[in-house]
């Protein structure tokens, strides 16, 4: 701090010394006050984890991925309601099906000075396939990008392995790095120290204390408002809303609906949600009895409550949804819940030939999403009702993972998230792609996904998706519960409205005093 | 100061513990004084409140929870009771010195005898260390500790008994206190330690003018000791007087019954033709010594070394040594408790070699009996359980009433109520324990009961009773007995052999009543001289007495003279 | 003396030897890393080739055996998480450890220790009574319970002290009173209890009996004898002491090795979680070591023997 005070302070400190207490007392109080305006320029977010690099092909997390965003730049980018806007690239063609010519911002330089251009775009592609990067998001890239050619050096035409309609958002997913930047520092030691041409520049990380950014004067979406961004990791729950309270942090992630009602009642606080790209369902192994049977399947989506689940457990946070698909994303489409009816559950399970209901195992996290444990517990209450008996089996994540994939289990609690806001990453993670446990199968929907794949019309892609998505509705090979919503804490002074994509935009963080 | 007045003077104390319904009166209304350079011995048994009198003196009892509802103690002119701290804090160490019963728990371990000393002085005398530390070391020299040099910096634990006694003088002595208290001052050492330091607090009395407050159960000290004594039961004194005056003529029956239990009598004569029961050979037993980084057994040290004995049907046969002397080593050898060298026979049969297990069967046969009553009996057991366990280790007789018969007679032979059986230890006193020890073992009718020390924990009348009990089993059962102790006095009544045991080996053996008439060997004559007539002894702790030169002695430290011998009064 | 001290260095090694292969163990047959590093949308073939990336794809004695090898070297491995070679996470995240855990000791040492000597001199008395009130409520509160209830008083109500982080000296008051605690309320029990035992030897009664002042009775007579079993607990809550810092570390957002520790095992970090524990017991022994050379300075018999 006494860095930033101005040398006259410092003497007026210096002086208060050699007062009595009372005025030396009052020059510090002076002094704080002098203080306090610089103070107001910086804003510090509490999150629950802290990076393990800020290398995007070391870390995914979409907390991390949240702070790089502030340092980096992509070449597109989402507006605060998840809309694709251009970033570093300025516009874009699809000369084929199979090809994506993108013509680069001009005039942006990186945080050290170098200038951006085409060869930064080709390098920071091209890091993710060197086996050196070991890079986490090359199994999703390649699906995407084939080769990255440079044109001019400011011009790039991205090829793709075929004609792929959400290219463009998931450009958001590589931040661009400096190519010679990055080869003087080398590999190992960016990650700590990254440089981008963000909104932010990278000033210090103290592990696990906090990250701390500063105001890229230069950028050329013009300065962000505030002078400084500040990261800290709070694991614990109640310590992040403590902070909060305390006034150590101006914004806390993941509030929970307990805490989210005293935060409303702190005439310094404020609560503010926005539906998230998180939806959270049941899964059901439909190859294998009982869940073989659509009877089954419709009386088990029946018999839960939605609505009891969302106000009950998680204080309304959550948005009922039926849909594959979470609300939030391009091509979601609204369809019919199944309505809480146990009788109907019943009437079901009898024709289907489980008169007496059965026994399942249900296999779920503790301690990943919001109050999963008390979720799973009154889901498996509810389908008691209808006479359906669950085990649970209840590991932590990582375990969780493994058993996942041994796919033992009957039933299965989980969420999927989206990290290029598209409802074609949904379906790749649930029906098609290489995802966790082949449980439902439909040729005519496999079908209609790749038929989506290829539209580059958005009209009539997003028609193909509701289609989709109303043939999944009606195969219930889920529970469908409902998505979630991201809340947040934070101080009244605080000008900044949460994004769907789960990340933190500092650069939209304005102060109001 | 009145001159010539009494230097302490009690008048009708009393002392309370507890309070309300709780409150237990100790002390009763009792007055006496001591003038200076007088000797008063304060005696009676345990319980009957002479060291709490004592420590009334300097007002170190428990207050508040111990209470004077009477009294006052008139010090040097001043009163005591009720004082403030701060000027008793200005008498105790200073006008009246302290040693106690334990002097190595009474010193602090953790400290050097020579700091101990020290602060004492720097407390009362304001000296700064190098004085403190000259004048303890005067102070060593003037007690005789050996190496004094050495023993400034020594812990008590690196003392023995009798060094640590010595310590605990210096520190008593250390600002020419005027009364000297001394608690039971020799009761935990070995007689002829016990000798000397009788005779080095006599000569310091006689050097230094000192007055002396000698609490004992122990009437043969006082009689060496004392220029009057008070006998105290119960909390009162019950007789006061000259101590000639008083062993000529007692006239309170407690005097007379603690006169007459000095165990007396004589064994019962052994006929040549009866059977030995017990044979050994060449008994030995070494512990090894390890030291250095691997803890390399470096050396052995040879607790006891080649010691033969045998004990006939009826026998008693008497181990008697000093503290360290292998006496008790032995009589775990003898049952093969431990396992050493040597050949033991029992019954005729050789059991040297035999396995443990093979062993069992016989332990019936060979019995002990430990020294403390206390810590034998299980406190969770009743007295049925006690006696009777061993009926049930062993298998004899029937479950039920049978067992119940063996055990009531066991109780009723020992001269315990066989109605009491159902109550636990803790509800007898140390006299009826022991009978029970001892009705522990005789349940099982055995042929030889090795007793380790059986009546050391016990008052004297107490030990009368316990040696005409074991008297009167032997005589009525045939049981031999190994009596091992260190009181020459019981082992004079009770054994029809003794042998004399030192650092292992045994120094002196024969019949009893040859051997205490003509000792022989010069340790054995020394151990019965400390033991009969309380001689002070220049054994192995030589005289240091004449000026130091460098030191600067007090006046009253000047070089003492030779110790006169005192062999007129009998023992 | 000299023995205890080589005692207590082949000590290391074996420890680590037996606890590294029990952690090998555990964390090889639970849960993948492999996993838990990639996302979602990694396809098999993308895991394989991360397996055999790491070397996860030889079998467990083999790795188990690379692992010793390395560690003899004083190196675990890399961090699967950070990438970082998995000693310099650790030793990154000691200081603040034991910052916190030197507060907490120091502090329950200068509480307990008056507050126990107090009580035993004025038995039943009032400090004596606050000595047994906090020894209950200290042994009867668990670490989380107790921390979650000091932030709630004192930053959320009084915001007196922060809630969270590292840095001034404030925000070490509260994880050093929560770390401590326990220590704290046992420490004044055993004081106590010891000294009332010691304020009984005869040694006492004689210290008394030199006219000695009260202080000096207490403090260099009983408390000089007292402090040898004292120090035998001090000692082994010392050691206890850090498995307390997981859960301070986590309540209080302190950027230490317990944090460190516990996210490694989350996220199956063995190398990260194996340095860490090789760590612990380091520092477990060192202070097993410092115990047996205080009990050599405070106690003759030892020093003698």
């Amino acid at each position: 701090m006494t860095d930033r005070i101005p040398a006259r302070l410092r003497a007026t400190a210096a002086a208060g010394c050699r007062m009595a207490r009372t005025s030396a007392l009052a020059a510090l109080m002076a002094m704080a006050t002098a203080v306090l305006p610089a103070q107001a320029q910086t804003v510090t977010l509490a999150q629950g984890v802290d990076p393990e690099s800020l290398d995007p092909a070391y870390d995914t997390l979409i907390s991390s991925v949240g702070i790089m965003m502030n340092i980096y730049d992509a070449l597109v980018w989402r507006d605060a309601e998840g809309n694709v806007v251009p970033a570093l690239a300025e516009s874009w063609e699809f000369p084929q099906p199979d090809q994506m010519l993108i013509r680069l911002r001009q005039g942006v330089t990186f945080h050290n000075g170098d200038p951006f251009t085409a060869d930064d775009v080709v390098f920071s592609f091209e890091w993710h396939f060197n086996p050196d990067s070991r890079s986490l998001l090359v199994s999703a890239l390649r699906d995407f990008v084939a080769s990255v050619e440079k044109i001019d050096d400011h011009t790039v035409i991205i090829h793709m392995p075929g004609p792929r309609a959400t290219i463009v958002p998931t450009l958001v997913r590589v931040p661009i790095l400096p190519a010679a930047a990055f080869a003087a520092i080398g590999s190992a030691e960016f990650g700590t120290r990254p440089i981008g041409t963000g909104p932010f520049r990278f000033v210090e990380w103290r592990r696990n204390e906090a990250i701390v950014l500063e105001r890229n004067a230069d950028y050329w979406r013009g300065p962000a408002a505030i002078e400084r961004y500040v990261i800290r990791p709070v694991p614990e729950e109640f310590s992040r809303f403590a902070s909060l309270v305390n006034g150590e942090v101006d914004i806390i992630a993941n509030l929970t609906a307990e805490r989210a009602g005293e935060v409303q009642a702190n005439a310094a606080l404020r609560v503010a949600s926005v539906p998230s790209v998180r939806n959270m369902f049941v899964g059901l192994d439909t190859r294998r009895p009982p869940f073989d049977d659509l009877r089954v399947r419709q009386a088990m989506n029946h018999a839960v409550d939605k609505e009891a689940l969302i106000e009950v457990i998680l204080g309304g946070f959550a948005v009922e949804n039926a849909s594959v698909c979470t609300q939030t994303l391009f091509g979601a489409a609204p369809v019919e819940p199944f309505a809480y009816d146990p009788d109907r559950a019943r009437a079901l399970l009898a024709e289907a030939g489980y008169p007496d209901g059965f026994s399942v195992a249900m296999l779920g996290p503790v301690g990943r999403y919001a109050k999963d444990k008390e979720l799973q517990e009154a889901i498996a209450g509810m389908l008691a009702d209808v006479g359906v008996q669950i085990t649970h089996v209840q590991p932590e994540w990582a375990e969780f993972l493994r058993l996942w994939r041994e796919q033992l289990h009957e039933m299965l609690f989980v969420g999927t998230g989206n990290q290029v806001m598209d409802c074609d990453q949904h379906l790749g993670y649930r029906i098609h792609g290489p995802r966790y446990g082949r449980q439902y199968q439909s040729d005519e929907v496999d079908a209609l996904i790749g038929q989506q794949m290829a539209e580059y019309d958005l009209d009539r892609r997003k028609a193909i998706l509701a289609e989709i998505q109303q043939k999944v509705r009606d195969d219930a090979p889920w529970i469908f519960l409902f998505d979630n919503m991201d809340v947040y804490g934070m101080s009244a002074r605080i000008d900044w409205t949460p994004r769907p994509d789960e990340m933190v935009w500092a650069y939209e963080i304005a102060v109001t005093d | 100061m009145a001159e010539g007045g009494p230097l302490l003077s009690v008048r009708d104390l009393s002392v309370s513990f507890g309070s309300g319904a709780a409150e237990v009166r100790a002390v009763e209304g009792v007055s006496f004084e001591i003038g200076p350079g007088e000797t008063l011995g304060l005696v009676g048994e345990s319980g009957s409140g002479k060291s709490v009198t004592a420590l009334s003196v300097p007002q170190l009892l428990p207050y508040p929870h111990a209470r004077h509802p009477s009294g006052s103690i008139r010090f040097e002119g001043a009163e005591l009771v009720g004082a403030p701290e701060h000027r008793l804090q200005r008498i105790r160490g200073n006008r009246i010195g302290m040693i106690f019963q334990e002097p190595m728990s009474s010193l602090n371990p953790v400290m050097t005898v020579g700091e101990q000393i020290e602060e004492v002085l720097q407390a009362h005398q304001g000296l700064d260390r190098p004085a403190a530390r000259e004048r303890a070391l005067v102070l060593l020299r003037r007690v005789r500790l050996p190496e004094p040099e050495r023993r400034l910096r020594s812990y008590p634990f690196e003392l023995s008994g009798g060094q640590a006694q010595r310590a605990m003088i210096a520190v008593a002595l250390a600002n020419d206190p005027r009364l000297l208290i001394a608690d039971e001052p020799t009761t935990a050492l070995d007689v002829t330690v016990q000798a000397q330091i009788l005779g080095l607090l006599r000569e310091l009395r006689e050097d230094l003018g000192l007055a002396l407050m000698l609490i004992t159960h122990d009437l043969a000290i006082v009689r060496k000791m004392a220029d009057r004594v008070c006998v105290m039961q119960g909390g009162r004194i019950v007789e006061t007087g000259s101590t000639a005056a008083l062993f000529a003529d007692p006239r309170h029956p407690y005097t007379r019954m603690l006169l007459a239990a000095e165990p007396r009598g004589a064994p019962v004569p052994v006929p040549a033709e009866a059977p030995v029961v017990l044979q050994a050979e060449g008994l030995g037993m070494r512990f090894p010594i390890r030291s250095g980084l691997l803890r390399r057994v470096t050396g052995h040290v040879q607790a006891v070394r080649g010691v033969s004995l045998s004990v006939r049907e009826g026998q008693t046969v008497g181990v008697v040594g000093e503290s360290g002397s292998g006496k008790t080593t032995l009589g775990r050898l003898l049952l093969r408790l431990v396992d050493g060298e040597g050949r033991i026979r029992f019954d005729g049969a050789d059991i040297t070699g035999r396995p443990r297990r093979a062993l069992r069967p016989m332990r019936r046969a060979f019995q002990i009996v430990f020294q403390d009553p206390v810590s034998a009996l299980s406190p969770r057991m009743r007295v049925e359980e006690i006696v009777g366990e061993g009926l049930r280790i062993h298998g004899i007789g029937a479950p039920g009433p049978d067992r119940t018969a063996r055990i009531e007679a066991a109780l009723a032979e020992v001269g315990i109520d066989p109605a009491t059986r159902r109550r636990f230890p803790h509800e007898f006193s140390g006299g009826q324990r022991q009978r029970i020890a001892i009705a522990r073992v005789l349940v099982l009718k055995p042929r030889l009961i090795v007793l380790d020390e059986p009546t050391s924990a016990l008052d004297r009348s107490v030990q009368a009773q316990i040696v005409e009990l074991l008297r009167d089993l032997q005589a009525r059962h045939g049981i031999a007995y190994v009596f091992i102790s260190h009181d020459l006095a019981v082992v004079r009544a009770l054994a029809d052999a003794v042998i004399v045991m030192k650092d292992g080996t045994v120094v002196e053996s024969g019949p009893a009543a040859g051997l205490f008439a003509r000792p022989r060997h010069p340790y054995t004559r020394s151990l019965f001289r400390a033991a009969f007539e309380l001689e002070p002894e220049p054994a192995d702790d030589p005289p240091q007495g004449g000026a130091l030169p460098g030191a600067a002695p007090g006046p009253e430290l000047a070089a003492p003279p030779q110790p006169a011998p005192t062999g007129t009064e009998g023992g | 003396m000299l023995r205890i001290l080589l005692f207590r260095l082949l000590q290391v090694p074996v420890v680590v030897l037996v606890v590294s292969f029990i952690v090998f163990l555990f964390l090889t047959a639970s849960g993948d890393p492999v996993r838990l590093l990639l996302p979602m949308e990694a396809s098999d073939a993308d895991v394989e080739a991360m397996r055999r990336t790491l070397g996860f794809d030889r079998p467990f004695l083999a790795r188990y055996g690379e692992f010793l090898l390395g560690a003899v070297q004083g190196d675990f491995g890399t961090s699967l998480r950070l990438r970082r070679p998995a000693i310099d996470v650790v030793l990154d995240a000691l200081p603040a450890t034991l910052e916190l855990a030197g507060a907490a000791l120091l502090l329950a040492t200068l509480i307990s220790l008056p507050l126990g000597i107090m009580a035993a001199v004025r038995r039943n008395g009032i400090i004596d009574w606050v000595a047994t009130t906090v020894s209950v409520l200290g042994q009867s509160m668990p670490i989380f319970w107790l921390g979650i209830l000091m932030i709630l008083l004192f930053s959320v109500t009084l915001g007196w002290l922060p809630a969270s982080g590292r840095g001034h000296w404030t925000a070490l008051v509260m994880p050093a009173v929560a770390l401590g605690w326990y220590m704290n309320a046992l420490m004044a029990r055993m004081t106590r209890t010891a000294m009332v035992e010691v304020l009984g030897q005869p040694y006492i009664r004689t210290a008394r009996a030199k006219g000695l002042p009260q202080r000096r009775v207490v403090l260099v007579h009983a408390f000089g004898n007292a402090r040898i079993p004292i120090l035998t607990v001090w000692g082994l809550q010392a050691g206890a002491m850090l498995t307390g810092t997981v859960i301070t570390e986590t309540v209080f957002t302190w950027p230490g090795l317990g944090r460190a520790s516990i996210y490694a095992v989350q996220s199956r970090d063995y190398p990260v979680v194996l340095a860490s524990i090789a760590l612990f017991t380091l520092i477990f022994l060192v202070i097993n070591l410092l115990v047996d050379l205080l009990y050599f300075v405070l106690d003759p018999r030892v020093r003698r023997a």
